[in-house]
C-alpha cells in the first residue's frame, strides 16, 4: 500500500513533540535539571547574538566535515582496491572489522597520545566513518551484476566505461546511503571527542562546559545546534541525490 | 572466422560438450538445434571467450562481435536507446543511430522506456536492436525469437536475415523454422556434440 502524504505532517510532529518536551518540564518543575522548550530556545537566540557561537560551531562543522569527507573517500579507495586484490582484502578486511568493534572513547583516549586535541576530533570522526563506507562500498561491488559485467567484456567496455556504466549506478545506493549513514556518526563521534578532549572553539567544549557548571539550558541548546547542523546537512545530501538522479533519469549522464 | 576443433566443456563434474568439432567460414550462417540445457549457449560463450574449453581448441578471427544473450541484459539504469548507445562507439554521438535500430525493430515510441517499463518482448527487441547496431562480423544469437509474439515474429526474422548478409552466424534456437530461414548448415545436439541435419 503506498502512504499518503499529509499535509503538514513535519509541523504536527514537531508541535507534538515540542508539546511533550513542555508537559515533562512542567512535571519536573526544575529549570536546572530539565529546562522547557521555551528556555531552551530563549537560550538558543541570545547565543546566535554573540559571534563566538558561529565561530564554534563552524569550526567543529569543519573539523567534522572534514573527517567525514576523508573517511568517505580513503573507505571508497580502499574499497576498490580490496575488490581488486584479495591480498589487500585479507589484510584490511579484519582491520576494519577491529576499527568497528573498539569503542569510540577507547579510540579518542588512544589518539589522544598522538595528536593533538584540535585535530583529534577529525582524526576520530575519519576512523568512525571509514569502515562503514569500506563495508556498505564493497557489498555494492559484490552487487554489481555478474551478467551486466560479461556484456561490457563482450562488447569490449574500456575499464573507464565499465565502472561508468556498469559499477558506477550499482554502487550509487550502497555509497549514498553509506554517506548518509556517515553523517550522523561523524556528529556523534565528532561531538563525542570534542567533549573529551574540549579543544579551542569546539561545540563538545560548550557541552562539556555546560555541563560542568550545571547550565542546563546551555546544553540543551548546543544540542539543539548539533541536532539542527546534523538534519541540514542531511537535507543538502538529500537535495543533492534527488537533483542526481533527476539529470540522470534526463539523459544527462548517459553512455 | 570461428573454428571449434575437438572442443570439451565440462562445469564442475558435468560434462557439457564433447569433441566439438565445427567451423564457420566468413558470412556462413549455422544454426544450432537442441533441448535446452544441451550446451548451445554454452558453445555461442565459448565464441564469444567468456569461457575457456576443458580441452580443444576455439579459434576466433572476428574483427568486431556482436553477441545477444538469451536473457535482454539491459542496463537498468539507462533508456532502451541509451543502452543500444551503450555498444557503439563515439558517445552520445551515437544516439541517433541507435534511435534508428528502435525503429527498425518496432520501438521508436519506447527508445526513451527504461528496462524496468518494457515488457519481456520488448526488452528482447532492445537487446537485438542493440546487437544489431554494433554491425559486428560475427553475430552470436541466443535464441533471438524468444519472447516475440507472432505478428513480430516474421518481421524480425526478415531483419535477420538481411543483417546477417555478409556477416558470419552463430545463432542457437528451438524452432527448425527459424533455422532453416536464418541458416545455411543446422546442426542439433548428439550425445555431447553438434551433429549436421540434412
Amino acid at each position: 500500500m503506498k502512504s499518503r502524504r499529509i499535509p503538514g505532517k513535519g509541523i504536527f510532529t514537531l508541535a507534538f513533540w515540542l508539546g511533550v518536551w513542555a508537559l515533562v518540564a512542567a512535571a519536573v518543575d526544575r529549570e536546572l535539571l530539565f529546562p522547557g522548550p521555551v528556555t531552551v530556545a530563549r537560550r538558543l537566540a541570545a547565543l546566535a547574538g554573540e559571534g563566538m557561537f558561529w565561530r564554534v560551531t563552524a569550526v567543529s562543522l569543519l573539523r567534522i566535515i572534514c573527517g567525514a569527507a576523508a573517511g568517505i573517500f580513503a573507505g571508497a579507495v580502499l574499497a576498490l582496491g580490496t575488490d581488486r586484490s584479495r591480498l589487500l582484502d585479507a589484510l584490511f578486511a579484519p582491520l576494519m572489522g577491529v576499527i568497528q568493534a573498539v569503542p569510540v572513547a577507547s579510540f579518542i583516549l588512544l589518539v589522544l597520545i598522538w595528536v593533538g586535541r584540535d585535530i583529534l576530533p577529525t582524526v576520530i570522526v575519519f576512523l568512525m566513518v571509514l569502515p562503514v563506507v569500506w563495508s556498505n562500498m564493497s557489498e555494492g561491488l559484490r552487487s554489481a551484476d555478474g551478467e551486466l559485467l560479461e556484456l561490457a567484456r563482450v562488447y569490449g567496455f574500456s575499464r573507464w566505461k565499465t565502472a561508468r556504466l556498469v559499477y558506477g549506478p550499482s554502487i550509487a545506493p550502497y555509497f549514498l546511503s553509506a554517506c548518509r549513514a556517515c553523517l550522523g556518526l561523524a556528529w556523534k563521534s565528532g561531538v563525542a571527542a570534542e567533549v573529551l578532549t574540549v579543544p579551542a572553539q569546539a561545540i563538545g567544549r560548550e557541552l562539556y562546559e555546560a555541563k560542568l557548571y550545571m547550565n542546563t539550558a546551555d546544553l540543551f541548546a548546543w544540542t539543539a545546534v548539533v541536532a539542527v547542523c546534523s538534519l541540514v546537512i542531511e537535507y543538502l545530501l538529500d537535495a543533492a541525490i534527488v537533483r542526481l538522479g533527476r539529470r540522470r533519469r534526463m539523459g544527462g549522464d548517459g553512455p | 572466422m570461428i573454428r571449434f576443433e575437438d572442443v570439451c566443456l565440462s562445469y564442475g563434474d558435468k560434462q557439457v560438450l564433447s569433441g566439438v568439432t565445427l567451423h564457420a567460414g566468413p558470412g556462413e550462417h549455422i544454426a544450432l538445434m537442441g533441448h535446452s540445457g544441451c550446451g548451445k549457449t554454452s558453445l555461442l560463450r565459448l565464441a564469444a571467450g567468456l569461457v575457456r574449453p576443458t580441452a580443444g581448441m576455439v579459434t576466433c578471427r572476428a574483427k568486431r562481435l556482436a553477441y545477444a544473450f538469451q536473457e535482454p541484459r539491459l542496463l537498468p539504469w539507462f533508456t532502451a536507446a541509451e543502452n543500444v548507445n551503450a555498444v557503439l562507439d563515439g558517445g552520445r554521438s551515437g544516439m541517433p543511430k541507435a534511435r534508428q535500430w528502435l525503429a527498425e525493430v518496432g520501438l521508436a515510441d519506447a527508445a526513451d522506456a527504461l528496462p524496468r517499463e518494457l515488457s519481456g518482448g520488448m526488452a528482447q527487441r532492445v537487446n537485438l536492436a542493440r546487437t544489431l547496431a554494433r554491425e559486428g562480423d560475427l553475430l552470436l544469437l541466443d535464441e533471438p525469437l524468444k519472447e516475440l509474439d507472432e505478428a513480430l515474429w516474421e518481421d524480425i526474422l526478415a531483419l535477420l536475415q538481411r543483417h546477417a548478409e555478409g556477416r558470419t552466424l552463430l545463432v542457437t534456437t528451438h524452432d527448425i523454422r527459424a533455422a532453416r530461414a536464418l541458416a545455411d548448415r543446422v546442426y542439433t545436439f548428439r550425445e555431447g556434440t553438434f551433429v549436421p541435419i540434412e
